[in-house]
C-alpha cells in the first residue's frame, strides 16, 4: 500500500533521506523511530508529495507520488503532530470543511458518525475547536481520515504532547483502523507506543533506515537497547 | 473509540476511498464564506467599509450642495438685477441704458459649472478650482483672480469622499482580510492537512481568495450603489449609470490589484507578520509616497508662475492703464474745455475704463496663459507618472469619470473665457459706438451653458489607467499562481 524504493532527498550537500526501501502493507502499522532530523518527517512529506525526491520513488496504492501526487493523496490521510484546523469552527464544521475539500458531501449524520468513531464525545461535536484539548483535535484529525475512507494513514508524531490516557485512546484508534485494512506509517519518538501499537518498527538515523524489527518479537527492553545503540553509533 | 472505524468499507474502497470528485466551486465558496463569518473579521471590515462609503457620499453631496446653493443664489441675484435693469431701460433710466454702467459696474453673469452626475462621489479638484466665475465686462483677471491655479493632482490629503475611501481605505480592508491568506494556513498546519485531504494547493488558496473577494466586492458594490443613491446620482439616466458602472469596474479592479498583491506576497513562504509588514509598506509606497512624489515632480518640473509675479504684473499693468486713462482724460478736457472742473461724460468715462481693461487684459494675458500652459504640462506629466502607482491611476480614473478631475474644470475655464469675450463684447461694442441699451438687448444677453466634453474624451483619460491596472493585476496574480504551484506545503 505504501512503498518507497531507494527514496532519497538531499538539500544541497545535506542528505535528509538516503535510499529508503520501505513497504507498509494493508492492516500494518509501521512505526518509524529516530531522533529529530533522522528523516522520519521527510519520509512522510515525500509520501504526501509535499516535497520532490532527489532520487528513487514513492508509491501509494501503486500510484507514483511524483507522477501523480493528487492521485496518490486521494488514497491516504495525514495527521500531523499538532492538528490545529480552524479554531472558530466546531469539530463537526471542521470535519465538513475538510471532507468537502476531497469532494465528499457527507450528511451531518454521517459526519457525527465519523466523529463518534474517532472517539470524540457527542457533546463536543458542536463546540468551537479552540476549546478542544490536543487529544480532541487529534480525534478530529482521525475523523477526517475516517470520513475520507483512506486506505493509508501517515501520522507524524501524533501522540507527542498527549497525556497517557489520550495516547492510549489514540493507539486504540489506529489499531482499529489497521484492523479494518488501513496501511499506517507513524513517525514517533515514543518507543513504548511503537512497541505497543506497531506491527513493525524501523529505527532511522541521519536519513538512513538502520534497522527494522517485528514488534511482536522484540521486547521493550531489547527495543530500547537497540534504539540507544543505533543512536550512539 | 468503537471498533470497525472503516466498517462497511470494501477493500477497493479501503484502497482507493469512496468515489471522489473535485468540490464544486459553489460549495467551496460557501465553506469559505462560512469560515470567514465565523472568524469574525470580515463582517466588521465590511460594515466599516459600507458605512464609510455612504458617509463619504453624503459628505460629497453636502459639499456639492453648498456649491449648488451658492451658484443658484448668484444666478437668482443676476436674474433679478437683469429684470430690474430691463424694466428701467424701458423707462429710459440713464444708468440702465448705459452699456458702460451696466457692463462695467452693475451687471455680471455667474458662469456656473453644473455638477456632474457622479460629482458627489469624487470631489477631486472641485474644491480647488472654482465651479463658478462671476463674469463681467471687465477683464478676465477680475474673476480668474478668485481661482487658485493649483497643481493638477491633489493626492496628499484629499477630500473625504467615496473616491478617498476607495483609493486610501479599500486596500486596507483587502490587506486586513488577506495578508495571511496563505501564511496563516501554513503556520497552523491547515495547508498540509487540506492538501493531504485532497485539495490542490492553488485551488485551496484560490478558494480562500475568491471568498474574500466575493465578500469585499459584494459589499463594495452594494455600498457604492447605496452611496450613489445617497449622493443623488441619477441612476435612471445613461449619463449617470454608465459612469457609475465604470466606477464600479474601476473600484473592483483596484481591489483586485490589492488581492493580487496580497497573493503575490503570500506566494513566498514567509511568516504572517512579515507579509503584513510588506503589504503595509506597499500601501504606504503605492498610496501615499508615490502619489506625493508624483505631485512633487509635477509641481517642481513644471512650476506654476510665482503668485508674487502675477500680483506685480497686475499692479504694473493697472498703473500703465491708469496712466493711459489719465492721458485720455487730459485729451478729453483739452478737446472739451467747457467740461474743465466738472465730471467727464459717463460714456467717455466708461470708454476709458473699457480701454484700460483691455490694456490690463492684454498685459496679463501672457502670464495667465503661462499658468494654463504649466497646468497642462503638470497634467501631462501626471498622466505619465500615474502609471507608477495604482493609487494614482485609480484616483485619476475615478475623478475623470466623476467629472472632477482637472480636465473638466479646465474645459469649464476655457468655456468661461470664451463666454467672457462674448459678454464683454456685448457691452463694449455699443459703448464704443456711443449706443444705448434697450429692453430687447437685455432679453438678448449672452447666456452661459457649459458644454460637456464628449464622453470619449473622458474615457480616453480613464480607460488607459484601468487597462494598466488590469494588466498589473493579471501579472501579479499570474506570478503568484505560478509560485504557489511550487509552494512548500509543509
Amino acid at each position: 500500500m505504501l512503498e518507497t524504493r531507494k527514496l532519497s532527498k538531499s538539500y544541497g550537500e545535506v542528505a535528509a533521506l538516503r535510499e529508503l526501501d520501505l513497504r507498509v502493507n494493508p492492516g500494518e502499522i509501521y512505526c518509524l523511530l529516530g531522533a529529530n532530523g533522522a528523516g522520519k518527517t521527510t519520509t512522510i512529506n515525500l509520501l504526501l508529495g509535499f516535497i520532490e525526491p532527489t532520487s528513487g520513488s514513492a508509491q501509494v496504492a501503486g500510484i507514483d507520488v511524483a507522477t501523480d501526487p493528487n492521485g496518490a493523496r486521494s488514497r491516504l490521510a495525514y495527521i500531523p503532530e499538532t492538528v490545529m484546523l480552524y479554531g472558530a469552527l466546531s469539530g463537526l464544521e471542521n470535519l465538513k470543511y475538510f471532507s468537502g475539500l476531497s469532494g465528499q458531501a457527507l450528511s451531518d449524520e454521517e459526519l457525527h458518525g465519523c466523529l463518534a468513531r474517532a472517539g470524540l464525545a457527542a457533546a463536543a461535536h458542536d463546540r468551537p475547536l479552540k476549546g478542544y484539548s490536543k487529544g480532541m483535535r487529534q480525534k478530529v484529525g482521525v475523523a477526517i481520515a475516517i470520513a475520507k475512507r483512506a486506505g493509508a494513514l501517515l501520522l507524524d508524531e501524533p501522540t507527542s504532547g498527549l497525556d497517557p490516557k489520550a495516547s492510549n485512546e489514540f493507539s486504540e484508534l489506529i489499531l482499529a483502523l489497521a484492523r479494518d485494512g488501513a496501511a499506517i506509517l507513524m513517525a514517533t519518538h515514543d518507543l513504548f507506543r511503537a512497541k505497543e501499537t506497531g506491527t513493525r518498527i524501523g529505527i532511522m538515523r541521519e536519513g538512513v533506515l538502520r534497522a527494522q524489527y517485528d514488534a511482536a518479537s522484540i521486547s521493550h527492553t531489547a527495543l530500547e537497547q537497540a534504539y540507544l545503540e543505533h543512536m550512539g553509533d | 473509540m468503537s471498533a470497525g472505524a472503516l466498517d462497511g468499507v470494501s477493500p477497493g474502497a479501503a484502497a482507493g476511498g469512496r468515489e471522489r470528485r473535485a468540490p464544486a466551486t459553489g460549495a467551496r465558496l460557501r465553506q469559505e464564506l462560512h469560515l470567514l463569518r465565523r472568524e469574525g473579521l470580515a463582517p466588521w471590515a465590511l460594515v466599516a467599509l459600507t458605512l464609510l462609503l455612504v458617509a463619504a457620499a453624503l459628505n460629497g453631496r453636502a459639499l456639492l450642495g453648498v456649491q449648488a446653493r451658492t451658484a443658484a443664489a448668484l444666478e437668482d441675484e443676476a436674474a433679478q438685477t437683469t429684470r430690474a435693469l430691463a424694466e428701467q431701460a424701458g423707462r429710459g433710466v440713464a444708468t440702465a441704458v448705459s452699456p458702460g454702467v451696466v457692463g462695467y459696474s452693475v451687471l455680471g453673469e455667474p458662469a456656473v459649472l453644473p455638477a456632474s452626475p457622479l460629482g458627489a462621489l469624487a470631489i477631486g479638484q472641485g474644491d480647488l478650482l472654482p465651479a463658478w466665475y462671476p463674469v463681467t465686462a471687465r477683464g478676465p483677471h477680475h474673476f480668474l483672480a478668485r481661482s487658485e491655479p493649483e497643481n493638477p493632482l491633489r493626492l496628499s490629503i484629499g477630500n473625504f469622499d467615496a473616491a478617498f475611501v476607495i483609493v486610501w481605505l479599500l486596500p486596507l480592508v483587502v490587506i486586513a482580510l488577506s495578508f495571511n491568506v496563505v501564511s496563516a494556513e501554513r503556520e497552523r498546519g491547515v495547508l498540509a492537512v487540506a492538501v493531504a485531504a485532497g485539495a490542490s494547493p492553488v485551488g485551496f488558496i484560490l478558494g480562500k481568495v475568491a471568498a474574500r473577494a466575493l465578500v469585499v466586492f459584494g459589499s463594495l458594490w452594494i455600498a457604492l450603489l447605496a452611496a450613489a443613491l445617497a449622493a443623488g446620482v441619477p441612476l435612471g439616466s445613461a449619463a449617470g449609470l454608465l459612469p457609475l458602472l465604470l466606477w464600479l469596474a474601476g473600484a473592483t479592479l483596484y481591489g483586485a490589484f490589492w488581492f493580487a498583491l496580497a497573493l503575490f506576497v503570500n506566494a513566498r513562504p514567509r511568516a504572517s507578520d512579515q507579509n503584513a509588514s510588506l503589504l503595509a509598506g506597499a500601501w504606504l509606497l503605492l498610496v501615499i509616497l508615490l502619489p506625493a512624489l508624483t505631485n512633487l515632480a509635477a509641481t517642481t518640473v513644471f512650476a506654476a508662475p510665482s503668485r508674487v509675479a502675477l500680483t506685480t504684473e497686475l499692479r504694473e499693468a493697472s498703473e500703465a492703464a491708469d496712466r493711459a486713462a489719465a492721458a485720455s482724460r487730459d485729451k478729453y478736457f483739452f478737446d472739451h474745455p467747457e467740461m474743465q472742473g466738472g465730471d467727464m461724460d459717463r460714456t467717455a468715462y466708461f470708454q476709458s475704463v473699457a480701454q484700460s481693461e483691455l490694456s490690463i487684459s492684454e498685459a496679463m494675458a501672457p502670464l495667465l496663459a503661462q499658468f494654463d500652459v504649466q497646468a497642462r504640462r503638470q497634467q501631462g506629466l501626471v498622466e505619465v507618472l500615474q502609471f507608477l502607482s495604482p493609487g494614482t491611476m485609480t484616483w485619476q480614473s475615478l475623478t475623470a469619470l466623476a467629472g472632477s478631475d482637472g480636465a473638466r474644470l479646465r474645459e469649464f475655464r476655457a468655456q468661461v473665457l470664451a463666454f467672457h469675450a462674448r459678454w464683454s463684447g456685448f457691452f463694449r461694442d455699443p459703448l464704443m459706438r456711443g449706443a444705448t441699451l434697450t429692453p430687447a438687448d437685455y432679453a438678448a444677453l449672452p447666456q452661459f451653458a457649459f458644454q460637456e466634453p464628449p464622453l470619449g474624451r473622458t474615457l480616453a483619460r480613464a480607460l488607459p489607467a484601468l487597462a494598466m491596472l488590469l494588466a498589473l493585476t493579471l501579472l501579479l496574480g499570474g506570478i503568484a499562481l505560478r509560485r504557489l504551484r511550487r509552494f512548500p506545503v509543509a
